[in-house]
């Protein structure tokens, strides 16, 4: 069990390529924590300068208080899973959880508790004799990390390691991690590019873009309130809707103008552009899909903020149905009842909940409120 | 076994055979013989002899029979084709196959992958090792530490079942037939010696060659992409022909062609390189084949910000990246720039 400390981390790679930017991050024992951020953002970069896999460029990090930049990555009590566990084919899966601890020349006696506490808590004890071959996918997967919980390791270094399974077992596996981090009590940094896994394991959340940390929060507090458009955007299925409006203040209300449309904000988030200068300025007002609704379902006061728009795509999803609505120039993804009666082609009234809406800045993207 | 052992055989030999013995080299020249006259004469007939099928040869009136050893080749003559000589010659060809075996096969498979054994009976040979000399092969190059080797050499092993032979002090060479298997695919191999060994292994995959004569090629292919893919690829552990296939060219032209090639374009490379944005940005438009649309949603830009970053590449260097000659003409330069700092 242990703490890290990352203190302003980079990687710069010798071809100029800034992988990883001024990262700063306390990881508390026994989190849960993700790194998610699209393809290239850093987040697997960064996870290998925890492992040590990768060099720190500057910066320095800390495991439980010990500066451990210039530690080998066998001495720093980490085990990592990647994405790929290809098992030993010709081993059983007692031999293939004991091979690394046999490299590590611990005894038979060792090696045999280890395994057997470990096939305990994956529920893996029946499959010990079992070849790869002969297990499932997930059952394969749960070897996998079998190999890494023998290594009774401080920290879990997990880069995307649910990536190859099908949708099903990757829903699975997802409970699978959770019980394992509660049955542990260790570390977990886990990475994804996956905003679904993101939001339903990690006790906290780093959102990476560009190599540059973009918030660090509890999934909850990401997801109602996202530091800037980029998370807004990345986090969220589907995506948040977003309009570029223009801020107006008319007989003491302020209003959202766009394309000939007007939205009226609610009192209090009125009062917070007005405190925060945004009268007469542009903005980029933020809605999630499943707060837009169609007029028939509304449970809002919608008077003042209502679109017309034809419903160019429909998808059910059994639970919800989505909506993709043109209007003007804009599209927007709207969530209604599978029950709503609405057909692809036809006009549709929608309204926007603007005590839900999202407002961030023009210029430099960052949330308003 | 040593020329001067098999002198002594072969004397040995005429004592209890009454015939014609003769030691020869590669080119014909009589080491030994039992007929003294002959000792430092050519054997003409050596030169027309193919010893590609069989290490037994009957030819105008001789049985020849042909000893490999590394850096020893020789050739047995014996005068006279009967039943008995040829009974002797297969003698000679278990003796001789025996020293051979002495010569193990990792061994042999070091000499062949060091290109140091260039022998015409090489197939042959193979066959001796119980090494089939043809089918589809490509070679790994998998570069660690010395202290990493032995663990990396079991885990090789578990793992791909094929064979491997250490060619420098930190590096093993993977004989790896092109079978599909996924547990060869680079990633895995990458992500598991990660797992095992918390080392950042480097993977040269090296051509696919389809005769023995030519897996020293593709080692030394897989070698040089590692040596390349640390300096281009630093981010990358394991490196292919399609990653590296640019930087291969660009660093194979000498260096003042290369400068002459930079200076032509005059496109300020180097403001690309010093800004990371759009380094990245160029990145990741080449992994997504051109495509606007995958691009942005890989690196999750909107498409506009992303057209607006190809707009401002073309303003520093000219280069339409959209535009497939100015994308490889782009990325010839980046790699180019990188190219000339080695030098």
């Amino acid at each position: 069990m242990a703490g890290l400390s990352l203190k302003g981390i980079n990687k710069l790679y010798p071809n100029g390529f800034h992988a990883v930017k001024d990262l700063d991050l306390e990881i508390g024992d026994k989190e849960f924590i993700i790194l998610v951020g699209p393809s290239g953002c850093g987040k697997s970069t960064s996870l290998r300068m925890i492992a040590g896999l990768e060099e720190i460029s500057s910066g320095e990090l800390y495991i439980d208080d010990t500066l451990v930049n210039d530690v080998a990555p066998k001495d720093r009590d980490i085990a990592m899973v990647f994405q790929n566990y290809a098992l030993y084919p010709h081993m059983t899966v007692y031999e293939n959880m004991a091979f690394g601890l046999k490299l590590q020349k611990k005894s038979r006696e060792e090696i045999k508790e280890r395994i057997d506490i470990a096939a305990k808590i994956l529920n893996i004890a029946a499959l010990l004799n079992r070849k790869p071959k002969e297990l499932s996918g997930g059952q394969r997967q749960r070897v996998a990390l079998g190999r890494a919980i023998v290594r009774e390791p401080k920290i879990f270094l997990m880069d995307e390691p649910l990536s190859n399974l099908d949708a099903k077992l990757r829903l699975q596996m997802r409970s699978e991690l959770n019980k394992l981090h509660k049955n542990l009590q260790t570390t977990f940094i886990y990475v994804t590019h996956d905003q679904t896994e993101a939001l339903t394991m990690g006790t906290r959340i780093v959102v990476m873009n560009e190599g540059v940390v973009q918030q660090v929060a509890e999934p909850q507090t990401i997801f109602e309130k996202p530091a800037n458009l980029f998370v807004a955007g990345f986090i969220g299925s589907p995506q948040m809707n977003f309009i570029n409006c223009s801020i107006h203040e008319e007989a003491g209300s302020i209003y959202a103008d766009f394309n000939n449309h007007r939205l009226l904000f609610p009192t209090d988030k009125a009062q917070l552009i007005k405190a925060k200068n945004y009268v007469g300025k542009e903005v980029i007002i933020g809605i999630r899909p499943n707060h837009i609704h169609a007029i028939a379902e509304a449970d809002f006061p919608y008077e003042s903020c209502c679109l017309k728009g034809t419903v160019e795509v429909k998808e059910l999803l059994g639970t919800e149905t989505h909506l993709h609505i043109k209007a003007d120039q804009l599209e927007f993804i709207c969530v209604v009842k599978p029950s709503l009666e609405v057909q692809v082609g036809v006009n549709i009234e929608i309204a926007m909940n603007m005590d839900k809406c999202h407002v961030f800045d023009k210029e430099t993207e960052m949330a308003v409120f | 076994m040593g020329i001067q052992k098999m002198k002594t055989i072969l004397h040995g030999l005429k004592d209890i055979i009454d015939t014609e013995f003769n030691l020869i080299d590669d080119s014909g020249y009589i080491l030994h013989s039992t007929d003294f006259n002959r000792i430092g004469s050519y054997d003409r007939h050596v030169s027309a002899l193919d010893f590609s099928s069989s290490f037994i040869i009957e030819f105008e009136g001789y049985i020849y029979c042909y000893s490999h050893h590394q850096e020893e080749r020789c050739i047995i003559s014996i005068k006279g084709i009967d039943a008995d000589n040829r009974r002797l010659a297969k003698i000679i060809e278990v003796f001789i196959g025996a020293k051979d075996m002495g010569f193990s096969r990792n061994e042999f498979l070091k000499g062949i992958l060091l290109n140091t054994i260039s022998d015409p009976s090489l197939e042959t040979l193979c066959l001796k090792h119980d090494i089939n000399p043809k089918g589809s092969v490509r070679l790994l190059a998998v570069e660690a530490t010395e202290e990493l080797m032995g663990n990396l050499q079991e885990i090789l092993t578990a793992l791909l079942g094929d064979p491997i032979v250490q060619i420098k002090s930190n590096t093993y060479a993977v004989i790896n037939r092109n079978d599909d298997k996924d547990i060869a695919h680079p990633a895995y191999l990458s992500d598991v010696l990660a797992t095992e060994l918390l080392y950042k292994v480097k993977i040269g995959i090296g051509a696919s060659v389809e005769n023995v004569k030519d897996w020293h090629f593709s080692l030394r292919t897989a070698e040089t992409l590692i040596e390349l893919g640390k300096v281009f690829l630093p981010e990358q552990n394991t490196y292919t022909f399609k990653d590296l296939a640019i930087p291969m060219l660009t660093s194979g032209l000498p260096p003042q062609e290369l400068s002459y090639l930079m200076k032509h374009f005059n496109c300020s490379i180097d403001k690309i390189i010093s800004n990371n944005e759009l380094l990245v940005t160029a990145r990741g438009f080449f992994k997504n084949n051109l495509n606007i649309t995958d691009t942005s949603r890989s690196l999750y830009l909107h498409r506009n910000t992303l057209i607006y970053r190809l707009n401002k590449i073309q303003e520093i260097t000219g280069f339409d990246l959209r535009n497939f000659n100015d994308a490889l003409l782009f990325n010839i330069m980046i790699n180019g720039h990188q190219s000339l700092k080695l030098t």
